[in-house]
């Protein structure tokens, strides 16, 4: 006939909502419960929700849930008053002990080295995890129930003490060495700091929680259990430091979110301390454990408030820089249409009105007076090319220059500009040639009036240059890379290096200028240049030196 | 990369067959066995026997 237990000689009460009861006697026991398992949720789930893919993020999160099951199982042995669920849970609660050591394994390899460890570590896990697959359920684990004095209590058998326990020891032993071995392969100062602070942190964890359980174990006291309970509470305040100090898994606003939260679950347990001298203790407590992290954050925050106020006074700099650069631009503009009308204008009537007196559009004149009318003339058409060359610039810069991109033949357009310029290179004693050699139509998609300004302006360089000699004008393709090309030779002055490196640059003339008595802006090749590239070409110079003549090329895609 | 999805697979199997093993042992079963301090308190009448019920 079986034996029952006649449990209502001990008068324990029933449970309420599994963690309330008045077999609860220790003032203790919801305050180091619920502050370090709440703790332990709020935080490590603010740090995986904030970086879910950060494999620390992972391992703590792991670690945190494993401990607040573990503490809630534990109330729940507090304050079951029934047998069989209590061996149960009890006999449950060695896996999750075990978890916490995991966690807090991969929680340092991911920590150190951003990743979980290899295969292998994972089999030595496996390992020393088969004799709790194997015997949880037997006596093996839990021995009996203890009724002695109505006492609720298990009997811990082999796998708890001294394996698990041993676990736990193995497994701190492993995280120290690993973080030893590892401060030496710390690449910089930081993270070696960050690594001592989370090592000091995981390893007094353990070490409170495991030593509260031995003793309480050992010595059938387990309000000493609940000591070690305050490991998390400290390994947390140890993590809140790095991420604060060091802001490690990019978090700051985690800190005081979880601060603010904690303190809030702090005061709600001090509502089920029944005796008002422990309450001042914990209050006190409290008060040390959180002022130093309080003060933490706070000057956290003060630096970003800082910052955040420098860099609003950086803005608003930029936005005054800004608004005067605005009003630069538009004097600028301003400029450029004061120029463009106001002073080509009258320049175009000078030169208009010179050439009508010279072809005696207002009379005879004499030949005393056609000097200078042909010097006024020849003046303010250099002037126009001036002004022309300034407003260019201006457009430019501005990106205001407009391209009308059509398809023609290049060589045509050289081959007529050439032409045009002929009798000018005649006048100075010079030969004009053009040669082209090419198999394709030489047919190029650019702005038809800019092109002429480019050739316009090399041939006329090129005459301005030479004394004597040629100006050859050539034209020729290549059809594997699709371009065209048109060379600008002559046996003029030519360049040094120097001269051919800055030659393409603004307000530049080549260094014979003075002596060969050119005049000009120093803007032609670099308005040339600037339009080439436009259209998706270059212009590039060669001279073998000074007195071996000049080579300028213009280059621009060819249309197949 | 597999070889370690396998092994954490068949651990957590492992794990929850475990606990359900447990379960059915000390809940369903009740196959744990109850101390009373026999050098205590006399505690005979702690047990109660089914007739008794």
């Amino acid at each position: 006939m079986k034996e029952i237990i006649d449990m209502s000689i001990c008068e324990w009460s029933e449970a309420k909502f599994l963690f309330f009861s008045e077999n609860i006697w220790g003032d203790f026991i919801y305050y180091s419960h619920l502050l370090p398992a709440i703790s332990a949720l709020i935080v490590t789930i603010f740090v995986y929700l904030n970086s879910p893919k950060n494999k620390s993020a992972q391992a703590l999160l792991f670690t945190g849930v494993s401990f607040a099951i573990w503490c809630f199982m534990d109330l729940f042995l507090w304050s079951s008053e029934k047998i069989d669920w209590i061996m149960f849970t009890w006999s449950s609660l060695i896996y999750f002990q075990f978890f916490i050591y995991i966690g807090c394994l991969y929680f340092m390899y991911a920590f150190v080295e951003g990743k979980f460890p290899n295969f292998w570590t994972d089999v030595v896990i496996f390992l020393l995890t088969i004799p709790l697959f194997l015997f949880t359920h037997t006596k093996l684990n839990l021995t009996g129930f203890d009724f002695t004095n109505c006492w609720r209590e298990a009997i811990e058998g082999p796998l708890w003490q001294p394996y698990i326990y041993n676990v736990g020891i193995f497994i701190g032993v492993w995280i120290f060495l690993y973080s030893i071995f590892h401060l030496k392969k710390a690449q910089t100062p930081k993270h070696r700091i960050e690594i001592i602070i989370v090592t000091i942190g995981i390893e007094l964890f353990l070490i409170a929680f495991s030593l509260g359980n031995i003793i309480g174990s050992i010595e059938t006291d387990w309000e000493i259990g609940q000591v070690g309970l305050f490991g998390m509470p400290v390994f947390l305040a140890f993590i809140g430091y790095t991420v604060v100090k060091y802001e490690s898994f990019r978090l700051k606003v985690v800190a005081a979110e979880a601060l603010f939260s904690a303190t809030f679950m702090l005061l709600l347990s001090l509502l089920f301390v029944r005796s008002i001298d422990n309450a001042r203790v914990i209050a006190l407590g409290t008060i040390a454990l959180f002022s130093v992290l309080g003060f933490l954050i706070v000057r956290s925050i003060k630096r970003e408030i800082e910052q955040k106020e420098q860099i609003e006074k950086l803005a608003h700099k930029l936005e005054r820089a800004n608004t005067k650069l605005q009003q630069m631009d538009k004097l600028k503009s301003e400029f450029v249409s004061i120029a463009s009308h106001q002073l080509r204008s009258p320049i175009t009537a000078i030169s208009g009105y010179a050439s009508l007196l010279r072809e005696g559009s207002y009379g005879e004149i004499t030949n005393k007076m056609r000097e200078p009318i042909e010097r006024i003339e020849q003046s303010a058409r250099m002037m126009a090319v001036s002004i022309e060359d300034y407003l260019n610039v201006s457009r430019i810069e501005a990106g205001n220059m407009k391209y009308n991109l059509t398809d023609f033949s290049l060589a045509d357009q050289a081959e007529h500009i050439s032409d045009d310029l002929r009798p000018e290179a005649l006048k100075r004693g010079l030969v004009l040639l053009f040669r082209k050699r090419i198999e394709s139509k030489g047919i190029v998609n650019a702005d038809t009036g800019k092109v002429q300004q480019i050739i316009h302006n090399l041939i006329n360089n090129a005459i301005k240059y030479t004394q004597k000699g040629a100006i050859t004008v050539y034209v020729h393709e290549n059809l594997d890379t699709k371009k065209i090309y048109v060379d600008f030779l002559d046996t003029g002055v030519g360049m040094n290096t120097e001269t051919l490196h800055s030659i393409f640059q603004k307000f530049e003339r080549g260094d014979k200028a003075n002596t060969v008595n050119v005049t000009g802006t120093g803007l032609g090749l670099y308005v040339a240049q600037k339009m080439a590239e436009a259209m998706h070409g270059t212009i590039t110079a060669h001279s073998e030196g000074e007195g071996q003549g000049s080579r300028f090329t213009l280059e621009l895609p060819l249309v197949m | 990369m597999i070889k370690t999805i396998i092994l954490r697979t068949l651990y957590i199997l492992f794990f929850l067959f475990s606990v359900f093993v447990t379960y059915h042992q000390l809940v369903v079963q009740r196959n744990y066995e109850v101390f009373t301090n026999p050098d205590g308190p006399d505690t005979s009448d702690y047990f109660i026997t089914e007739e008794d019920i």
